[in-house]
C-alpha cells in the first residue's frame, strides 16, 4: 500500500466523433426558438405598445413604459401579494405533505408495493386538472355533500367555496405530486447503508435524518419546490373554479387582459412583471437556502465542501 | 491512538443465537466465544450466516434466539448507536457529501467531543491509515484502497471495543488486497482491539486470524486456529472449504488398531484416525496435495495407499510443482511438490501415487464444500 496511489480518474465524456454531432441539437433549438424565445419575445415587445381601440389588442407604434406602470396598480399589487402568500403558503404545505409521503414510499413500504403506491399517486394526474378542481367545487360548496352532512350533524353550512382558503387547498392538492415524485426518486437513490453507518457510528434516528437523510435529498426538495412553486405562481384555473372574487389569483388578471378585455399590451406588462417576481423569489429563497446551510457546514465541519458533487 | 484508547477491547459471546428470515434459519443456534483482543474471522461460502451474524453484533439485526454479549453486557434490542462496536461495511459506506475529515469526524460530533480535540483526534486517525493528505478530499475523489482505508479509519477514531468488518477487502484489487491483509493485520496488533472479519476467502482467513470460525448454511462447523481448521479439519465441509483436497469415497472394510482400511473405487486407503468407525461405513477420504507423493512406474505390490494412475499435467506455481495424475477410472489426484523433490514430469506415462496413514482425514460419506480438486 502506498499513499501515491492514484484517486479514480474522473470519467469525462468523450466527444462524439465526428463534427456534424451538432446537428443533433437543431430539433431542440427549433423547439426552443418556436416556443419559447418567440413568444416570449413577443411578450416582451407587446408590453411596451398599447391598446389603441376598442376594436384591436395591441398597437406598438409608440412604445413607452406606460404598461408598466398601469399594471402596477393598487388593485394589481394586493392581488400579487395574495397570490405570493398563496404560492409560498401553498409549496411549503406540499413540502411538509410530500416529504414523510416520499419517505414512507421510497423506504418503508416494500420494493413490490412501490410500484403501485407510486401509480397510485399518479392516478389523479390521468384526470383532466379542470374537472378534478371542479370536483373539489363540488365538494366543497354550501349545499354540497360534505356541508350537507356537517348539517345533519347540527354544524353550520360549509362557506369554504370563492375564498382564498379552497384555493389554497385547491392548490395544494393539484401540485403535490409534483413534489412528492421528484423527492421518492432523490430518497429511493440515497444508499441505506449510508443510515447504518450513520447509526453505527453513533447517530439516532433523528440526527441521522438531520446529517445524512436530508442533505442527500435536498435536491430532489429543490426540484420538487422550483416544480410546484413556479407553476403555482402563475395558475388561474384553480382560483377560477375555487376563488370567486375573494380568493383571485394574479394569473386570472393576466389571462383576463388577453381574453375580455382585448388588451394585449397590458397583458404582457403583467406577465413580465409576474415573470420577473417569479424569478426575484426564487432567486432570492436559494440564496437563503445557500447561505443558511453554508453557516450551518462552516459550523458543524472541519472541512466545508462548497457546492454539490 | 493508542495513548489515550478510552474502551478497553472487549470480548464477544454469542450465546445460542438464531436468526430467521420466514421460514428459514440464516444463523441456527450459534455459539461462539470471542477473546477480547482477538482477530476472528467468520469464514464461509455466500449465505452461510457470516454477515446476519455480523449484522446481529452490531445491532442492525436482533436475533430471534439467543443473546450477544460484548464484554459482560447482554445487547439485548440496543440499538447500533448505543453498541460499544464500530463497523467497517462493504462498500465502505462513505458519506458522499462530507470530506475525508468530516467522515472520519462524524463518529466524534455525534458524541459531542469537542472541536479542538476532535481535529487532533481525526487527524491522528488518517495518520493511521496513512490518509492525513487526503482530509479535504471527497470519497468520490478516491481510489477503492484509499476509500477503504477512510473506512477504517472512520470506525477506529471512535475507539471501539469490538471492530466489525464486513468482507472490507471484497472491492478491492488482488495486489491491494494482499497488502491491505498485512498492514490490517499490523493494525490489529497495534490497536489491541477486538477485530471481528467476515470473509468467504479462506486465504485472507488463514492470513490474518487468530481464530476462524468456519460457517456453512447457518451453522457453526469449526472454531479454532487456523492451523487447527487447516491441519485437523472437524468436517468434510471444512476439509473441502478450507485448501485444496483430494476426496474419494468408500467403504470401511477392516479395522485396524491404529487406523482403518477404506476400500475406493481407485485403491485401497489407510487411515490414522480415532473417530468412532465400524466396518460398513460410507465415508469419504481427503488427502491434501501437498501430502501427496507421486512415484515413477506402477504399483509393484497391492499395498494400501498405493494408486495407480496416469500423469496428466504439470504446472509450476512459484517453488511447487503441481501435478495432475488420472487414475484408470478417470478420478483426478492433485499433488503439489516442490521442484526440489524432483517428481516425474513426463506426461501421459505411469505413476504411482502414495501417501502416508497420517495425511489422510475421513469423514462421514456427505456432501462436500467442493468439488474433490481442481486440475
Amino acid at each position: 500500500m502506498t499513499v501515491a496511489d492514484p484517486p479514480a480518474p474522473r470519467v469525462r465524456r468523450s466527444r462524439a466523433p465526428g463534427t456534424l454531432a451538432w446537428l443533433g441539437a437543431i430539433p431542440l433549438g427549433v423547439w426552443m426558438l418556436l416556443f419559447f424565445l418567440l413568444p416570449f419575445g413577443l411578450i416582451v415587445w407587446y408590453s411596451f405598445g398599447y391598446k389603441p381601440d376598442i376594436y384591436s389588442t395591441v398597437s406598438n407604434d409608440q412604445l413607452s413604459l406606460g404598461r408598466y406602470a398601469q399594471a402596477l396598480s393598487p388593485a394589481f399589487l394586493q392581488i400579487f401579494w395574495r397570490t405570493l402568500g398563496i404560492a409560498v403558503i401553498g409549496t411549503v404545505i406540499a413540502g411538509l405533505i410530500a416529504y414523510p409521503m416520499a419517505y414512507w414510499m421510497a423506504v418503508v413500504v416494500p420494493p413490490r408495493w412501490r410500484g403501485l403506491v407510486l401509480a397510485l399517486v399518479l392516478v389523479p394526474y390521468w384526470t383532466n386538472f379542470l374537472v378534478r378542481t371542479l370536483g373539489w367545487s363540488v365538494l366543497l360548496s354550501g349545499s354540497g355533500p360534505l356541508s350537507t352532512a356537517l348539517q345533519a350533524a347540527g354544524g353550520q353550512p360549509l362557506a369554504v367555496l370563492n375564498t382564498s382558503g379552497a384555493v389554497q387547498l385547491g392548490v395544494v392538492y393539484n401540485y403535490l405530486p409534483l413534489m412528492i415524485l421528484p423527492i421518492y426518486v432523490a430518497l429511493d437513490r440515497l444508499d441505506p447503508r449510508l443510515l447504518e453507518a450513520s447509526r453505527d457510528l453513533g447517530a439516532n434516528a433523528v440526527r441521522t435524518f438531520w446529517r445524512i437523510t436530508l442533505p442527500l435529498s435536498a435536491p430532489g426538495v429543490t426540484a420538487g419546490t422550483l416544480l410546484v412553486f413556479v407553476p403555482l405562481m402563475g395558475d388561474y384555473i384553480t382560483p377560477a373554479v375555487l376563488g370567486g372574487a375573494k380568493g383571485s389569483m394574479v394569473g386570472q388578471m393576466v389571462a383576463g387582459q388577453f381574453t375580455n378585455a382585448q388588451n394585449w399590451a397590458l397583458g404582457s406588462a403583467m406577465a413580465i412583471l409576474l415573470m420577473v417576481a417569479i424569478f426575484g423569489v426564487t432567486a432570492i429563497a436559494g440564496a437563503v437556502v445557500r447561505g443558511l446551510s453554508w453557516t450551518l457546514s462552516r459550523a458543524t465541519r472541519l472541512v466545508p465542501l462548497g457546492g454539490r458533487a | 491512538m493508542s495513548p489515550t484508547t478510552r474502551n478497553p477491547a472487549a470480548s464477544v459471546d454469542l450465546v445460542g443465537v438464531g436468526k430467521r428470515y420466514g421460514a428459514a434459519w440464516a444463523v441456527e443456534d450459534l455459539a461462539l466465544h470471542i477473546d477480547a483482543g482477538q482477530f476472528v474471522s467468520l469464514l464461509g461460502p455466500s449465505g452461510c450466516g457470516k454477515t446476519t451474524t455480523l449484522r446481529m453484533v452490531g445491532g442492525f439485526e436482533l436475533p430471534d434466539r439467543g443473546s450477544v454479549l460484548i464484554g459482560d453486557a447482554d445487547m439485548g434490542s440496543l440499538p447500533p448507536h448505543r453498541r460499544p462496536v464500530n463497523t467497517v461495511f462493504q462498500s465502505y459506506a462513505l458519506f458522499p457529501h462530507l470530506s475525508v475529515a468530516d467522515n472520519v469526524a462524524y463518529g466524534l460530533t455525534m458524541r459531542r467531543v469537542p472541536k479542538a480535540q476532535l481535529r487532533d483526534r481525526v487527524d491522528r486517525a488518517l495518520d493511521l491509515v496513512r490518509m492525513r493528505s487526503f482530509a479535504g478530499r471527497r470519497p468520490s475523489q478516491l481510489s477503492g484502497g484509499q476509500q477503504q482505508r477512510v473506512a477504517m479509519a472512520r470506525a477506529l477514531v471512535n475507539e471501539p471495543s469490538v471492530l466489525l468488518l464486513d468482507e472490507p477487502m471484497s472491492a478491492l484489487d488482488r495486489k491491494l488486497r494482499e497488502e491491505m491483509q498485512v498492514e490490517l493485520k499490523l493494525l490489529q496488533h497495534e490497536l489491541g482491539v477486538t477485530f471481528v472479519f467476515v470473509t468467504h476467502d479462506q486465504g485472507e482467513a488463514l492470513t490474518m486470524s487468530d481464530q476462524i470460525a468456519v460457517m456453512n448454511q447457518g451453522r457453526l462447523e469449526q472454531y479454532g486456529t487456523p492451523s487447527e481448521v487447516y491441519d485437523h479439519p472437524a468436517t468434510g465441509f471444512v476439509a473441502g472449504f478450507i485448501g485444496q483436497q483430494n476426496f474419494l469415497s468408500g467403504r470401511v472394510t477392516g479395522i485396524r488398531g491404529d487406523g482403518a482400511l477404506v476400500q475406493t473405487p481407485q485403491g485401497v486407503v489407510l487411515a490414522t484416525t480415532d473417530a468412532p468407525l465400524s466396518t460398513g461405513d460410507e465415508v469419504q477420504v481427503a488427502v491434501r496435495p501437498e501430502t501427496v507423493q507421486v512415484l515413477s512406474g506402477v504399483p509393484t505390490a497391492e499395498e494400501p495407499n498405493r494408486i495407480a494412475a496416469t500423469l496428466r499435467g504439470v504446472s509450476q506455481i512459484g517453488h511447487t510443482l503441481q501435478l495432475v495424475a488420472e487414475t484408470p477410472d478417470g478420478t483426478r489426484i492433485v499433488a503439489a511438490i516442490p521442484r526440489s523433490a524432483a517428481p516425474p514430469t513426463q506426461l501421459d506415462v505411469p505413476v504411482t501415487i502414495a501417501w502416508a496413514p497420517a495425511a489422510v482425514r475421513i469423514f462421514p460419506a456427505g456432501p462436500t464444500a467442493a468439488p474433490p480438486t481442481a486440475p
